[in-house]
């Protein structure tokens, strides 16, 4: 299968290092506006072509998938040409600028028969989809409610060029810091909900910096599913987090994706008090294994930073291959595109009202 | 003698303050630095000279800031990061920059660069370490500051006009205030063990105080000779390891915990670890090789011989002076 990478920003040559370690997957071409990051990466991988225009390279190397790792903008424009000359496309998130444009995405793929994939990679941490399997299986029982955390460093060295800079691309997005972000949370909360929902968004600009929000918290409500969920977006924690709990109506499942653990809270099965403490062994012992397999996975190389990504790139070449369903179908990436819509026409802009809803 | 007006990129950062504060004492110039929107001035006299906010990776603000200018010092590089994010802020803000002066071309365009664009493992120990060194043949075997310096270099030289009058300075380890004190070339302090693993005795160090190489730079900009071509920044002084600590614990005291590792147990263990590197497919980071030991810790004799003669400079701070005055710094104190 042939791939093509079009946008050599940060993102990229994260692509580039998980698919060259995927059999049967040449990356035939890189795109990009500017040259030096072309032959830089062209050289580091031994990568045939380069291009400054996406319409040259699907001319010239005529790829199977294009994968858009753009900044959001151009995400419609470039994913449509890529559709129209055959490819299908894998977005990194966020998959477009605005709901509508997602919309218009979904329906041209569809009509030509290609697939998009919104690239959400952590959704394919091993311990999502250990929870998204006991799920599956019934071992959790039926889902009330979902927590999620996630936190973002805007004193890192991107983040502070983000929030120094009004014209910074982040910080020109509807959604801000939050829309190039909450692809990841919504990954895992999207999969169980139906499109009845009440959606009760809450931001702000905790720091005053004026320029983007640092703080998010939404309320949604599936009133069809009679599932709730929370997302706590936050600026202002250390250490960085990620963390999701599936509360069940027979048991608990919290994933830690920073420290790729989970933990499985079951009711006690001895009685009163000494129940509860028999369960911090049980758990204990758990953690203690999936420590031993966690730096085994370091030492031999079986988990990298990216290797979430690399499974995901597999799911989709996969699908695209056998023409199967995607695990984050058409139908989840609109929903998730929906949502983020309805919370950013609700919170507005920081400067709009010192920034609180 | 006609007033020059130079813009600066990166004259906010540690080297930048003092490349200004040369030329202001050296010349007969104006000064311009391009600073990124909510970036610290760190001292830079504002009544002096003129502020432009903007970003080198923003065409208009370049355009914008290089509207009257005849000399430009662009020592703008990214420190830290990830590999893609330092070369966005490296080499794509200078591909940005070059293309910008390929429609309006400058007089004078002085680059810094760095020593780590040499491939100094090619060279036998004990050789002369000067411009003619061979460069680094294998970029990408190097550490993410290795290899944007060395597209960043490469896109200057191929990308500058032929109208434009090229200086490439390529400083050696730049020492002052509170930096680069006890830096990689000397030993490493490992995180969460509370010893200094200072690595061999006899290699040689080219250091430059930070203030020697400001006067560099400005000289490169400012000469009358306009001076073209490649030239290395180290002091008089190359002090081999040994006789840097020292030095550098008459002033500061003793370095606490300080295990001396012989350069050849080195570099088997940094063979061993890279292996590591190697089957953990990266989690263990590239911080040591045998290729990164041999540039780094074998002794070279370092030139200064070019840029004296050429750039008309004289590295004013002896390493006794440098390292009196890093002490008096308020950090270090």
């Amino acid at each position: 299968m042939k791939v093509a990478i079009v946008g050599i920003g940060q993102i990229a040559e994260a692509h580039i290092s998980e698919i060259i370690q995927i059999p049967n997957i040449e990356i035939v071409a890189l795109v990009d506006l500017r040259s030096s990051p072309l032959r830089a990466l062209c050289e580091k991988y031994d990568i045939a072509s380069s291009f400054n225009s996406c319409t040259e390279m699907l001319a010239t190397s005529k790829p199977d998938v294009v994968h858009i790792t753009t900044p959001p903008g151009p995400h419609l424009s470039l994913a449509k040409e890529c559709i129209e000359s055959g490819a299908h496309v894998y977005i990194e998130k966020p998959l477009t600028i605005t709901h509508t444009e997602a919309e218009q995405l979904i329906e041209f793929a569809e009509r030509y028969k290609k697939k998009v994939y919104l690239g959400a990679n952590r959704f394919f941490a091993p311990e999502q989809q250990k929870a998204l399997d006991l799920i599956k299986q019934g071992s959790i029982g039926r889902i009330a409610h979902i927590d999620t955390i996630f936190s973002y460093d805007l004193q890192g060295i991107f983040g502070r060029q983000v929030m120094t800079n009004p014209k910074h691309w982040i910080a020109q997005l509807p959604g801000q810091i939050f829309q190039n972000n909450l692809n990841h949370p919504l990954a895992t909360i999207v999969p169980f909900l139906s499109d009845d929902l009440e959606i009760k968004p809450w931001a702000a600009d905790w720091s005053g910096n004026g320029v983007v929000n640092e703080e998010l918290r939404v309320s949604i409500i599936d009133k069809t599913n009679h599932l709730t969920a929370n997302i706590i977006f936050t600026s202002n924690v250390k250490p960085s987090v990620f963390k999701t709990r599936y509360f069940g109506s027979k048991q608990t499942v919290s994933i830690d994706n920073y420290t790729h653990s989970y933990v499985l809270e079951t009711a006690p099965t001895l009685p009163g008090i000494l129940g509860n403490i028999f369960n911090i062994r049980k758990t204990a012992k758990s953690l203690k294994k999936q420590f031993w397999l966690e730096l085994y996975g370091f030492f031999f190389g079986k988990r990298t930073y990216f290797s979430d990504m690399k499974e995901s790139f597999e799911h989709f070449y996969r699908c695209v291959r056998n023409d199967e369903e995607l695990p984050i179908s058409h139908k989840h990436a609109l929903l998730a595109s929906k949502i983020m819509q309805d919370i950013f026409d609700q919170i507005g802009h920081p400067s709009d009202k010192g920034g609180a809803v | 003698m006609k007033m020059m007006n130079i813009l600066i990129t990166g004259g906010n950062g540690f080297l930048g303050r003092h490349v200004v504060s040369s030329l202001l004492e050296q010349g007969n110039c104006s000064v311009r630095c391009l600073v990124r929107h909510g970036s610290q001035l760190n001292g830079l006299p504002e009544d002096q000279i003129q502020i432009v906010r903007g970003s080198l990776n923003n065409p208009q603000d370049i355009k914008e800031a290089l509207k009257g200018i005849d000399t430009v010092i662009h020592l703008a590089a990214s420190m830290g990061g990830s590999p893609m994010g330092m070369f966005i802020e490296t080499v794509v803000s200078t591909e940005i920059l070059m293309s910008a002066l390929s429609e309006s071309p400058v007089d004078r365009f002085v680059f810094c660069s760095s020593f780590s664009v040499y491939g100094a493992s090619e060279l036998k120990t004990g050789s002369i370490f000067d411009e003619n060194c061979p460069i680094e043949p294998n970029p990408k075997d190097r550490d993410a500051y290795a290899w944007c310096k060395y597209y960043q270099e490469l896109w200057v030289k191929e990308n500058v006009h032929s109208k434009t009058d090229l200086a490439i300075i390529r400083p050696g380890v730049i020492y002052g205030e509170d930096k680069g004190l006890l830096g990689p070339r000397i030993g490493l302090r490992l995180p969460g063990i509370p010893i200094f693993l200072q690595i061999g005795s006899n290699a040689r160090l080219p250091l430059t105080h930070v203030q020697n190489c400001a006067d560099a730079i400005a000289c490169a900009g400012l000469s009358p000779n306009k001076p073209v071509g490649t030239f290395n920044i180290v002091d008089d002084e190359c002090p081999t390891q040994k006789q840097y600590v020292k030095e550098y614990e008459k002033h500061f005291g003793t370095i606490p915990k300080r295990i001396v590792i012989p350069y050849r147990l080195f570099l088997w263990l940094s063979s061993v670890y890279w292996m590591l590197h190697k089957l953990s497919k990266g989690n263990l980071p590239p911080v040591f090789s045998s290729y990164k030991a041999k540039s780094m810790y074998r002794r070279f004799n370092f030139s200064n011989q070019k840029a004296k003669k050429e750039l008309g400079w004289t590295p004013k701070i002896s390493l006794q002076d440098g390292l009196a005055q890093s002490y008096q710094a308020p950090d270090n104190k």
